[in-house]
């Protein structure tokens, strides 16, 4: 259920990623106003007389939020409780924690009982990923009644918090958390990214020199410009070279970055002269048929701008993902070719493409889908228990998901006991608006 | 219990139900008789055939009606994502299987029958409505069945051969302001003639919007006739037909993928959804006829390729993008 993350460290010590892991705040690349907050926290903790029970941390991935628990709790001396989103955070799971290691201290050391001072440090990892209704039902609830009732620190992490802050219960943990957003530096200021940069550069360069790897200047360059502000896959990176025998000389490829090499494949297809070559090099990435095409999707517009051009490009996308309309349904994988060809001859459809250079995007519904799958769940749901009570399908029903909302805004009593009679789930409402 | 209007005027006898004086008729003798045949209730949305079931039910059984009665909607078991393939006819087997249990269970009302509702029941495939051809015989001594269809042509010949077929028609204005005058007298609301038209014109005969409209209005303050007309396209299609004209009439492709991609991702919809939303927007639009007709096979195409397709993103993209050169080559 729960685990030492010190016993993890020991089971992954020949990693790099875990071998160079930070092991002094000062060591943490982070800005210097939110380390001075996290410090005086600790030292609130330390003298017994903390004002935030918690400490909420977000930010991107790779930045250092679980290195920085780590940390904090060497500093104090306090073993780290985890629990990260491989197990499942339902109430009971979250209840369990805070009685093992939260509120009740900790039952083996007698003259702790009567201290007020902290034990051991309670990690929740990736706490964006607890969502309700999916297995961790009730999860951010009772992980707001733990934060209240707990002695001891705890640490939550997640990379978004604007929509976590919409969430049911979300609301409680936020008001007792010291929030601080986890970024490495600020996209306005260039100083800061230059100062982020060779620290990074020169951190990347230390590592390499232990580990007796011989990798030029260039190379370390790559592997930080390649990640942006992830550090643990600019560890990975480095990882890799390690494995490999390394060449004297030997330059690295922009190879973990699939989005790099995406927008090569892309820019070929919509501006290319050469389908084949586009081919031979789509099958290089590491692009399914499917993302291509929703690469496609995202950015054919940008560069196709007329309206003949547009509407010939958006048909052979459509057109190519017939094709794997038809892969499924048919389990014949040789339209594959097809989908992928149709996609890399756009170029030959776009008579005037777009003179302006064109800055393309990653398909940000990629992202969305999985929301948009449960926004579509929940709205089925909901006009299946509307349709129930005024006898009608689930498509007749959801044109009347106006009415509803009209209910919940002006007439709030009765929607109450809409929702409560057809025991409305929070998506559910959700989706009324 | 009365959240909303649909359910709480629902006629509970066939006294209640208007504009349909003959099929109510004669529907009263049957039930006078205690005893129904088969029936098929063919007809437009919203002209009272699930009322007239409903009330059947009721008169026959009594308070006990819900036990003797089994309501299935026939277009339910099309999941929004599985419109495809075989998934969807098993999941239509299954439900046959069901209705052919329920059938086999003795009736507790001592008529001797109970009542299994078919709502929708154009949306089953011919296979499954064969399949039910058989269970209608062998059960027919404890159960009767109602089906409800706007057609009764997509009913397979051997069901019809095997029911009387009513055909509902269309509510008249005149019919659709008794009903209108009995909720405003109940409620006591405050509208006005002009206000009462509004409604009764943005209903087009379908009695659910009327109610649906009646409870908007009494949760407007003051009602009047513009607002109506506002609700309504809000109601219906005001999203899709800002969909349609940012596409068809102002040409932006990028701001209308961007409207589209909200309504899958945060409204739920799904791309079936949508390319369906736009054909019903297209058919009224006031676009040159030869547009009109370019777009609406297109719409067709749309559809037909997202069925074959996988993605619903890009099968609505192409076909924002299509509507963009149809509305650029327009002028």
């Amino acid at each position: 259920m729960f685990s030492q993350v010190y016993t993890q460290i020991l089971f992954s010590v020949l990693l790099i990623t875990e071998d160079y892991r930070p092991k002094e705040l000062s060591e943490l690349i982070l800005k210097k106003d939110a380390k001075r907050q996290i410090i005086s926290w600790i030292n609130q903790w330390k003298a017994g007389e903390a004002t935030k029970k918690a400490l909420l941390l977000f930010g991107p991935p790779g930045v250092g939020k679980t290195t920085l628990s780590l940390v904090l709790a060497r500093e104090m001396g306090f073993p780290l409780v985890e629990i990260n989103s491989s197990e499942k955070r339902n109430r009971e799971a979250i209840d369990m924690v805070v009685a093992l290691g939260g509120a009740y201290g900790d039952l083996t050391n007698i003259d702790a009982l009567d201290s007020k001072k902290p034990q051991k440090i309670i990690l929740v990892d990736e706490a964006d990923n607890i969502f309700e209704g999916q297995g961790d039902t009730g999860g951010i609830t009772a992980l707001g009644k733990a934060i209240s009732k707990s002695r001891n620190p705890i640490i939550i992490t997640m990379n978004e918090f604007y929509d976590f802050r919409r969430k049911q219960g979300a609301q409680s943990i936020i008001e007792q958390s010291l929030t601080i957003e986890f970024k490495p530096y600020s996209r306005k200021r260039d100083t800061d990214y230059k100062e982020f940069f060779s620290s990074l550069r020169s951190r990347m360069k230390f590592i390499a020199d232990s580990e007796g790897m011989e990798i030029s200047d260039l190379t370390i360059d790559r592997i930080v410009e390649n990640n942006g502000t992830d550090i643990r896959a600019m560890l990975n990176d480095l990882e890799r070279m390690r494995n490999v025998s390394v060449k004297k000389g030997y330059e690295m490829e922009k190879t973990r970055d699939v989005e790099a090499s995406a927008y090569t494949v892309i820019d070929m297809s919509l501006r290319g002269e050469d389908p084949a070559e586009t081919y031979n090099r789509l099958m290089d990435t590491d692009l399914d048929p499917e993302d291509y095409l929703l690469w496609l999707d995202k950015n054919a517009s940008m560069v196709a701008i007329e309206p003949d051009d547009l509407n010939s490009s958006y048909d052979l996308i459509s057109t190519a993902d017939g094709f794997i309309g038809r892969i499924r349904r048919k389990q014949h994988y040789g339209f594959m070719a097809y989908a992928s060809e149709a996609g890399t001859h756009i170029c030959t459809v776009i008579s005037n493409p777009n003179p302006h250079y064109t800055k393309y995007e990653f398909p940000s519904f990629i992202i969305g889908l999985s929301r948009a799958k449960r926004v579509a769940a929940d709205r089925r749901s909901l006009s299946l228990k509307y349709g129930r009570i005024t006898h009608s399908s689930s498509v007749t029903a959801s044109k009347d998901i106006w009415l509803l909302k009209m209910l919940k805004q002006k007439r709030r009593k009765e929607f109450e006991n809409l929702a409560i009679r057809l025991s409305f789930s929070s998506g559910e409402t959700d989706v009324i608006g | 219990m009365n959240e909303i209007w649909i359910e709480k005027y629902r006629p509970s006898s066939l006294d209640e139900i208007v504009g349909q004086d003959g099929t109510v008729a004669t529907l009263k003798a049957f039930v006078k008789n205690r005893d129904i045949p088969h029936m098929i209730f063919s007809g437009p949305a919203g002209t009272g055939k699930t009322s007239a079931v409903i009330a059947i039910a009721n008169e026959l059984f009594g308070e006990t009606w819900k036990d003797n009665y089994l309501e299935l909607n026939s277009s339910n078991n099309r999941g929004i994502d599985t419109m495809r393939g075989h998934e969807e006819r098993d999941r239509k087997w299954d439900k046959i299987a069901s209705v052919k249990d329920y059938a086999r269970i003795m009736p507790s009302s001592e008529l001797g029958f109970k009542i299994i509702f078919m709502d929708e029941a154009d949306m089953l495939t011919n296979e499954a409505q064969s399949a039910l051809r058989r269970t209608m015989e062998v059960y027919s001594s404890t159960t009767r069945f109602i089906f409800s269809c706007n057609y009764s042509s997509q009913i397979i010949p051997p069901i019809q051969s095997r029911c009387v077929v009513f055909r509902f028609r269309q509510v008249t204005p005149e019919a659709m302001k008794t009903m209108i005058q009995k909720v405003v007298r109940s409620e006591k609301m405050n509208l006005g003639e002009s206000e009462i038209d509004a409604i009764i014109d943005v209903s087009e005969g379908d009695g659910r919007k009327v109610m649906n409209m009646l409870q908007a209005a009494s949760m407007m303050g003051q009602v009047t006739a513009a607002k109506i007309y506002d609700i309504a396209g809000m109601a219906s299609t005001g999203e899709m037909k800002k969909l349609v004209s940012k596409a068809l009439e102002h040409k932006l492709f990028e701001e209308a993928v961007s409207q589209a991609e909200d309504m899958m991702a945060s409204g739920g919809l799904s791309g079936m959804d949508i390319i369906k939303g736009i054909h019903a927007v297209l058919r009224k639009s006031l676009i040159p006829p030869r547009s009109r007709l370019k777009a609406l096979i297109a719409v067709g195409d749309a559809e037909f390729r997202l069925v074959e397709g996988s993605s619903d993103k890009i099968q609505v993209d192409a076909l924002l993008a299509k509507l963009v050169n149809i509305g650029s080559e327009s002028n």
